[in-house]
Formats: C-alpha cells, structure tokens, sequence
C-alpha cells in the first residue's frame, strides 16, 4: 500500500519535472541551463515578492457610530474658560484722577509721576492740545476705515512725511497703536525658514511677531554682544544655505524690560560682517537719544540707512499714540499691503496724527527738552545709587530708570511683591507714584523684574529729590526688610539747618500702625530734642500722647523737618544741644550750620 | 457659499491669467536688467519675497490708485476725497549708463491740493457719529483738555484714569455683561486676548470668513485651529462631534477645551451670524462661544445692542464678547465683555493691558458720549432716531439695489451690502467710475477676499438722508450698466420701482427675482469658500 503511494509521488514529481522541462528543454541562456528547477526558484521569489508587498495586516476599520460618538461628547468635560481667581489676580491699580502728567493726582491727592513714559513732559503741553482740539473739530475722533478703504485722512500723510523728514528717512507708515506695530512689521518682512537672531529681553510686542512669522528665532544673551557674534558666527558657520534665507538681528534702542541700550556700533559691525538685515525698536529712545532727540542711530552717529527696519510706538515721548515704521521706500511699501495690523485695521484717529506733528514740532524748536530730560535722568541716578537694597540696573542714558532688587528671594512672584510693597508706600506715604515691571504669564522674558522709573523732562529738581526721600533698607542678605527705612531729611531753605540733609532711620515695629515707629538719626547728632543715641524726641512720636495710627510716615518726616529749626525747651533729650540753645544762641547757630555742611546732599 | 456663473469664472481666471503672464514676462525683462546691474545688496536675500511681491507691482500697482484715497475731511455722508495723480503710470524712468531700466517708483500716487466733495458709502460710520457731534465732541474736547491726548503708560501703571473706569463700567452695561474690558486698538484686543484664554491642547473652531485679528489671534494661541463652512452651524456640529470624538492629534487625549468664533456681521459678507443656532450647537457641547461684535455692536438691534439683541440671543449664552469701537460710535480701541472673574483675569494676565498704552482718553470719551446718545441718556431720542435710521436705509438700500439686479450678498437689517464684481477689470472701473460720479464706494480684491470673488462693498450710515440714497442709487446704476453687473431685474407688467429714479428697460425672463438668481446658475460652478 504504502510502496504504491509512494510511487505515486516519485512518478509525479518526475512528471512535474518533466512537463517543467519540456518547454525549456535544452535552453541554454548565457551560458545557463534553464532547467526545471530554475523554474521553481523563480515562482518562490515571485511569491516571496508578492508577500512582501502585501500590506501587513490591519484590522478593518470601523468608524465609530453615532450612538459612540453621542457617548464621547456626553463624556467630555472642558477645563473652565479661565483657572480660579486669585487675590494676587485682583491687582487694582490706582485712579489717575487728572492727566497723567509729570504731576497727577490720585485718591484726591497730588502725587508726582513717575509711571508714564512722557519722557519730554508734552502731556498736557498747549501747542499738543491746541492742535487736538482743531483736528477734533474737523475731522472727529475715528477715522471709521481702514487705511485702504477711505481711513486715510490728509494728517496720516503728514504725519507719515513728517516722521520721515525728521528722521532722514525716505518713507514711514502709521499703526494705529504701538504695540501692533511690531508685531505687524515682522510676520511682513519674515517667514517660515527665515532666520531672526533677536535679544532675549525683547518686549512682548517683538516675542509676539517673531512667533507669528514662524521664522527659525535663535536668541541670544541680553545685550550681550559676544554672544551675538557668537550665534551669528555659529548660524553661518552651520547653515549651508544661509545666504539664501532672509535674516534679522532684532534689538530693542533701550529696552523696556532692563533700561539697558543696544550697543549699535558693535551690532552694525557684525551685522555688516555676518550679512544680516536690522530690526530696531527705537520705542523708549525717539525724542530721548542724540542731540536731537532722533534716537539710537543719532547717538552713536550711525547714519539711519544703516538700519533697515526702524520701529516705535508714539505713546511714550510724543506723548500721543499709534507706532511707526520707517525704512527705505521698498520696505514701507510692502506693508501697506502685507502687513495685518496695517491693512485689517482701523487708522490711527486723525488727532492724535496731528498730535504726532506738533509733538515733532515741539522736539525741533526746544531741543533743550532732551538736555534737561538728561540732567533728569542724571539727577535720580545719583540719588538712588545708594539706596540699600535696590540697585539700578538700567544705563546712564536711559529715560527708564530700572531698580532691581540687589539679591533676588529666588521667586518672580515673590520679588514683584516686595516691590510692589516699596512701591505701594512710595505712593501712600510719599506721594511719589512709581511702578514696578508687571509680566504676563505670556511673556517669554526672563529677565529680572524691577521698579521702573521713567523719568521726565516735566520733572523738577524737587520732585526728582523726593523720588528717593524714603527707601527701606536691605539687609546684608540683600533682603529687602520693610521694618527699617532709610531716610533723608532736608534741613527748611531759609533757616539755619538748611544745605544739610539728615538722614533718618525709621524702625517700625510688627505692632505698626498701633505703635509709632522709632525714629533715629545718627548716635551725637546735635538737637536739643534727640537723644545722645540719635533717638528723636517728638510728642507726635510718643505712644503715650500724641501718636495716632493714621499718621503716615510723610507727616511723621515732616514734623521732624519742623522740629530741627523749632526746637521744644520744654522737652529736652541732650545737654549739650539745649544748654547752647538756652545760653549761648549765636553758638548754637554756629553748631547747626556746621553740623548742616557735615551732612551734605549725597548727589 | 457664493455661485459663479461658468462664464464669469471663465473670463476672471482669463483676465488674471493674463495679467499674470504678463507680469511674469515683464519680471522676465526685469531679472536680466537686474543682472546687468547687479545690486549693491550682494549676500542678502531679498526682502520682499517673489509672488506675494509679483502680486503688488504686476497687478495692484496697476489700480493702487483705488485704495488708500486720501479724504480731508471727517468721515461722515460726505467728505472730501483729495485728488491724487501719477504722471508716471506707476513707473519712472531713469537713465542708467546706456539702459532704461524701468524700477519701480513708490510714491506712486501724488496728492494734489484738489478736493472733491463725495459721498461716502465706505467708512464704517453706521450711526453717524464720525463727524462732529452737539452732545459728543464738547465733552470729548473737555476731556482732551482734562487728560490729553495720550497718559503714555499702560492699564496697570499709569494709564489708569477715571474715564477707563468710567467706560468699561458704560460698556459692560450696554453690552449686558457683568464686566469688560478695553483696549486701545480692535486689531490687538482679538490678537492679544486669544492666547490668554487658550493654549496648546485647546481647539479653537473659526468660521472660514473670520476676521484677520482673529486668526492671527488663534495663531499666536498655540491652539489647534480647524475651521467651519462660513455660517453653517451643521457643518459647526459636525466639526464639534468629529474633534470631540478624536480628541487631540497624535496623542489623542481629550480637549482642554474648544472655543467656537464668529462673528456679529461678516464685513466682507454682510451677512449675520446665525447666533441662535451656533449657541445652541456649543451650549449642547460644552464649547464656549466667542462673538466678535466689530460692525454690529451699535448698528442693529432695537437699542443697538448688537446682534444677540437682533435676533433674540440672550448675552449670558456668549461666554466672549468681543467688539470694536471704530465703527458705529466712531472711536477706536476694542473691548471684551464676560464675567467678572473672567474680565479679572484677564487684566492679570493679558500682555495688551499689561503692555500696550491705554486708549486715548478723549478717545474713550466718546465712545461713553456715544453709548449715552443711543441710549437716549443725553435726554433726547437722537440716538433712537439714528437706530431707526440705520435700520431704514440699509433696507431700503439694498432691497433697491436688489431690484435693479445687482448681486447683493448680505442679509436685512446689515448695513454692509457687497456687490459681486469677479472681474479684475471691474475693479478699478467701478470705483473710477463712481468716483466721477462723486460717490465713494470701497473696492476689494485680493488678499481681503478669494482672489475670484472681488466686490465692492457699501456701507450704509444713519447720516445719510433719503437723497443721498438716491443719488447714489442713480449713479451705481449707471455704473452697473456700463460694467454689465445688473442681471436685468423682472418687471412685471406696471409694477413701479419705488425711488429708483430710472425705470430700466429689461429683457424678460422667467419669473425668477433677483433675489433668487443664483438658481439661474445652478450648474454653474460652486465656489465654497470654506
Ligand atoms: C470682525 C473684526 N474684528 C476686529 C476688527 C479690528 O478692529 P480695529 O479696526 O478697531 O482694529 C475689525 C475691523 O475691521 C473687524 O472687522
């Protein structure tokens, strides 16, 4: 049985051979017998192909039903619109009850302002508002279109030429408000695979367009220029392709975020040697750098064309609002149709481009403005050198005066409470308003928060001494501590104790405002009412008679200031100090005017 | 979803064919001059990048002298429009060594002292207030005097005066809303407020014909961005359905969350949101609705609340209310109005308050003066009056138009009606044309619209009286017959056309109205703009 199976298979397999042969037989190709066998290797790779380019096996697909579909929208819960409010997010700032300038006021109460950037004192100037009101009357507020569709008023042309004259431009474009105007200008000139090398301090204006352009952004260090030469060196070092991309350096003139200004000799240089094209904002530097207030390029004497993109926002010195753009005529004109906030926007409203001209106007005919913006700026520098714990960190020249904490607690939020704390008392007991950097949880910048004063033409000498009347002190950590302020007390013009300036160490204690806090000046200080410790003696001052919770530290500094020329006989705390003053009155006048020039002003 | 008769689309494509081939053939010429005078630019790319540059010196330089017309007066029913020429024809000539290279010249268009007084049916001033005003500009003068022009700092710093108080405080009120917030430019309230509300992980669902703003907004988000069929809330759900279902790419974990967008009035449509359906859509689906009110806020609804007043929507149903002040009270800056934890934080976190100068306080001014006109608080029924107006004129505007045969898009009760152009060639004739006639109208083409579907748009304000309608009926209906825009309109046996001052002599055809012309063209092609 199984010898016939057997021979079965063997006769068919010879048959198969044979019947495989038959057509070939004897074929011999290059040299290669084509026998059956060959036939049967061939078949195998056919298969082995045929599989190999077969998918691999996937469940068959099946979309989900309505019903499953129903059943997963059921489902689905959306996180809330916003998280939960925090007391932190409730942030009030305070009503300005008259315009905003040098000079407002506040909760009734005339404070001096250091929290608008009207670094040539034009808000409420006559000519600006002289000219507003005309325009007003002519035109109305809003310009009711866009620029392309009968939103051109004749001022925005004016405006635009005049911008550009002033500057040695050939051509400028209006936005209707600063801050788009960065944001629009960029996405215009770059685009997906362009390179942009931008400052990491740049304001959130600039981060906003560099993320919508979608260009390759490399950043380097904050005013940095090694590590500029750096990044450009190794971009071009790298990329193959490089002189086939468009590429910007961004900068800021003065930066919003530190106060510091752009190196731009050193940025023209290696953007001349690297081949790259220059972004600047000059927002915080028009009207305020150079001679004549043409900015960053007057300044270090750099001819404007050097620049290709030049952008600012004119709510800071020209005291109006809206931004610009000025460059070469090819790069003004690409935006007028290619750049958003220009194109799908409502123009500027045609007053506030009048504004703009008279404020130019203003700026070439008073050039001094930016002379005593300078003497300003130098003024409060010095004076708050030396005010513990807070170091400027800002540059000499710039109309933003930047106070940071000399040593960080490690936490943004906690820095901006402490100096929102500072700034706060500045307010209330000093009547001196200043601001502290906000940042959005957007905002990309890493760089220390601070007090930004900015500074203004507007500001008098004394108003710029009591920007730094009362500080509180740091600890040697560098911790702010809010229980001990460093004072200065002025000597009264006209009497004997003037010229001096006395300082005055306030320690309050954690029972304050029900307890008064101790006032110092330094230990032998000559006063028929301070004690040999320099503890001053005033009934004010006394828990027992004439201390009230409601009495601010201003009212406390000024009734000392009163004490210093009107001595109390009838409480003496020094021998020394009360014996002159009964005895020997030409003596004691001798004394306190010495005493007046040991302690001088500190600027 | 706009039909486009076969021949229409045929000779547009034709007509930019051949202003394209043109134009490349002269880019052609340009490249070899340009490389007998190899720039002094060496190893820099260009700034301005090939097509979108082609588009603007081949085909926009040609007709620039319809866009950005200087006016010298305020934009109220008529202003004067400043006379430009150009006696270069867009170029100028200049020697260089032995060649005439043709460059580019650019400041094309010169301005003359000439004026001409037009009517205007362009400018967003759909009350009337642009012009001065007896109740708004004493106050806004005052206010310019108190605070100037500008407080040089932002919200949060020095920017923070009684009158921003005051007008969130007046705008929350008149939007129905607990709480608002302001801005100084409508652009950036959109761009700057989309990325605070959502990030990466939400779905931001935009109409197709959303505003610019919007989308640079929900760009700027990090939020995955899909669009819907413009006004179609069943495409709306069938998006909803299909994204909650999905989830996000890749990782396919559900939603954060989805904000829907649309808007009041389509401004390049005319048309009005379908609110109540699209609120009905998102409530079931638990996505927030975000409504930006540009150019309907002031303009429609019985006291010029807005669409959700025209058609019944109640406010607490649209979690995002979005709005601009450039147009109806003649202002600018833009607001948002929520909640109140919303509006908090929101002034905590957004970069615009945070960052950008405070409006304008005259600014603010009147649109405080402006809101208490129409809400008749200055004592007199002025702003009813202009409401009602409004509401009039637009009507009868377009259903006259209707009537002669143009092809109006929009719906009753928008003052914005385009008329479709489609052709290039139509463009500049339109608005040159009109523009003879001392009547201003606003063409658009690419890139505000698809580059076949060129209109020109007519904006209707309170300010106009009856007159001015008709005049300008009369001479937008010559315009069209020199430019073949009409479909000649049905005229049944004695029927009169009320206040066209032309009867028009009309081939008959079947009783279709115009109205319903796109059924003429059912076979034509359908061009879905989503
Ligand atoms: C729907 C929409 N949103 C926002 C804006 C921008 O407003 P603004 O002109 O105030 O910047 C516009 C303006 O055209 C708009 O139509």
């Amino acid at each position: 049985m199984a010898s016939t199976v057997l021979h079965m298979v063997n006769s068919t397999l010879e048959w198969v051979t044979l019947a495989l042969d038959v057509p070939s037989a004897r074929a011999v190709v290059f040299g290669v017998h084509i026998g059956g066998h060959l036939f049967v290797e061939v078949l195998l790779l056919v298969v082995i192909l045929f599989l190999l380019s077969q998918k691999s096996y996937k469940p068959p697909k099946r979309p989900l039903t309505k019903k499953e579909i129903d059943e997963l929208c059921e489902e689905w819960v959306p996180e809330p619109l916003i998280p939960p409010i925090t007391e932190e997010m409730q942030y009030e700032p305070p009503v300005l009850e008259s315009a905003a300038g040098p000079h407002t006021i506040i909760n009734g109460k005339e404070v001096v302002n250091f929290a608008s950037a009207n670094y040539l004192g034009l808000i409420g100037h006559k000519k600006l508002l002289d000219s507003c009101t005309s325009a007003l009357e002519k035109y109305g507020v809003g310009s009711c279109g866009p620029r392309g569709f009968y939103g051109t008023i004749d001022v925005h042309l004016d405006c635009e030429a005049r911008i550009a004259k002033f500057l040695g431009t050939p051509d400028s474009i209006l936005y209707s408000y600063g801050l788009s105007t960065m944001f629009s200008a960029i996405p215009a000139f770059a685009k997906k695979g362009d390179v942009i090398v931008v400052d990491e301090g740049v304001h959130w204006g600039i981060q906003n367009g560099l993320y919508l352009s979608r260009s390759t952004i490399v950043y380097f260090k904050h005013n940095d220029m090694e590590s500029l030469r750096n990044t450009l060196e190794k971009f071009t070092a790298k990329n193959q392709r490089a002189k086939k991309l468009r590429r910007y350096i961004v900068v800021e003139a003065v930066y919003q975020n530190s106060g510091q200004v752009a190196p731009l000799h050193e940025i023209i240089r290696l953007k001349e040697k690297y081949r790259f094209r220059v972004l600047l904002d000059e927002s915080n530097s028009f009207g305020v750098l150079g001679k004549t207030g043409r900015g960053l390029t007057e300044y270090f004497g750099v001819p404007v064309d050097k620049i290709d993109i030049i952008t600012a926002a004119m709510g800071h010195a020209l005291a109006t609002e809206g931004g610009f753009c000025t460059g070469s005529a090819r790069v003004i004109d690409h935006q007028r149709l290619s750049s958003s906030g220009y194109v799908f926007s409502a123009s500027l409203p045609p007053y506030l481009a009048t504004a703009a001209i008279t404020a130019i106007d203003v700026l070439e005919e008073k050039p001094d403005l930016i002379t005593k913006l300078k003497e300003n700026v130098a003024l409060l520098w010095k004076g708050l050198s030396g005010v513990p714990g807070l170091s400027i960190a800002s540059n000499p020249e710039s109309p933003i005066v930047f106070l940071k904490l000399e040593k960080s607690t490690g936490s943004l939020k906690t820095d901006l409470h402490l100096l929102q704390e500072i700034a706060d008392r500045a307010l209330e007991e000093d009547s001196v308003f200043v601001v502290t950097s906000k940042r959005s949880a957007l905002d990309k910048c890493r760089l220390p928060v601070g007090i930004r004063l900015f500074v203004s033409a507007g500001h008098s000498e004394s108003d710029l001494v009591k920007g730094f009347v009362a500080k509180p002190e740091t600890a040697p950590d560098g911790s702010v501590n809010l229980m001990v302020w460093q004072c200065i007390i002025p000597g009264k013009p006209g009497t004997d104790w003037e010229g001096g300036y006395f300082p005055l160490t306030l320690h309050f204690s954690e029972d304050y405002p029900s307890k008064p806090p101790k006032c110092r000046f330094p230990p032998g200080f000559f006063h028929p009412n301070v004690y040999p410790s320099g503890t001053v003696c005033l009934s004010i001052l006394s828990e027992d008679s004439g201390w009230r919770p409601a009495i601010t530290v201003k009212q406390i500094l000024v009734g000392i200031q009163d004490l210093l020329d009107q001595p109390n006989p009838a409480d003496p705390a020094q021998t020394d100090g009360y014996q002159l003053f009964i005895q020997e009155p030409v003596e004691y006048k001798r004394r306190v005017r010495q005493q007046a020039k040991q302690y001088p002003q500190i600027i | 979803m706009i039909t486009i008769p076969y021949l229409t689309a045929l000779t547009t494509y034709f007509s930019y064919g051949l202003l394209f081939a043109f134009g490349q053939f002269r880019d052609f010429f340009r490249k070899i001059i340009d490389w007998w005078n190899s720039s002094n630019l060496q190893g820099y790319a260009p700034i301005c990048l090939g097509l979108e540059d082609f588009y603007i010196r081949r085909l926009y330089l040609r007709i620039q002298d319809c866009f950005g017309r200087p006016i010298a007066s305020a934009p109220d029913a008529w202003f004067d429009v400043v006379e430009r020429y150009s006696n270069d024809n867009n170029k100028t000539l200049k020697v260089f060594g032995v060649l005439w290279i043709t460059l580019i010249k650019c400041l094309l268009c010169r301005r003359t002292s000439k004026k001409s007084r037009c009517l205007n049916l362009g400018s967003y001033n759909y009350l009337g207030f642009a012009a001065s005003d007896e109740y708004c500009t004493p106050r806004v003068i005052e206010s310019l005097k108190r605070f100037s022009p500008s407080t040089c700092s932002t919200r949060v710093d020095g920017g923070n005066t009684t009158i921003h108080k005051e007008l969130e405080e007046c705008v929350a009120n008149f939007v129905g809303k607990p709480a608002a917030i302001v801005f100084g430019m409508g652009y950036v309230t959109n761009s700057a407020i989309l990325p605070v509300l959502i990030g990466k992980g939400g779905l931001i669902i935009s109409d197709s014909l959303n505003h610019n703003s919007i989308v640079n907004g929900a760009r700027g988000s990090g939020a995955t961005i899909r669009v819907f069929q413009h006004n179609t809330p069943s495409h709306l759900e069938k998006v909803l359905r299909e994204q909650i279902a999905e989830g996000q790419p890749r990782t396919r974990r559900p939603w954060k969350k989805i904000i829907v967008i649309v808007e009041g009035i389509y401004s390049m449509e005319g048309e009005l949101c379908k609110l109540p359906e699209i609120v009905v859509i998102c409530k079931k689906y638990r996505a927030y609705v975000y409504l930006d009110e540009a150019h309907s806020i002031g303009a429609v609804g019985k006291t010029g609340r807005g669409v959700c007043e025209l058609l019944g929507v109640d406010t607490a149903d649209v979690d995002i209310m979005m709005g601009t002040f450039t147009k109806s009270f003649g202002s600018c800056g833009g607001y948002i109005a929520g909640s109140k934890e919303l509006v908090e934080y929101l002034k905590y976190t957004c970069p615009a308050h945070l960052y950008a100068t405070s409006i304008s306080p005259p600014a603010a001014q009147q649109i405080i003066s402006s809101i208490k006109v129409i809400l008749g608080e200055d004592g007199t029924s002025r702003g009813a009056q202009k409401l009602a107006r409004i509401g009039e004129n637009s009507n009868f505007f377009r259903s006259e138009l209707q009537k002669m045969g143009f092809e109006v898009l929009g719906d009753n009760d928008s003052p914005v009606m385009p008329i479709m152009l489609y052709n290039p060639a139509k463009i500049p004739a339109f608005s040159r044309e009109c523009l003879k006639k001392n009547v201003a109208v606003v063409t658009v083409a690419f890139p505000a619209t698809p580059l076949l579907l060129a209109r020109a748009r007519i904006c209707i304000s309170a300010s106009h009286s009856k007159e001015d309608l008709l005049r300008a009926l009369e001479v937008i209906s010559e315009v069209g017959d020199l430019l073949h825009l009409t479909i000649p309109p049905v005229l049944t046996i004695g029927s009169v056309i009320d206040g066209v001052p032309k009867v028009r002599s009309a081939i008959r055809e079947p009783d279709l109205g115009p109205v319903s012309r796109s059924r003429w063209f059912t076979k034509g092609a359908i061009h879905d703009l989503g």
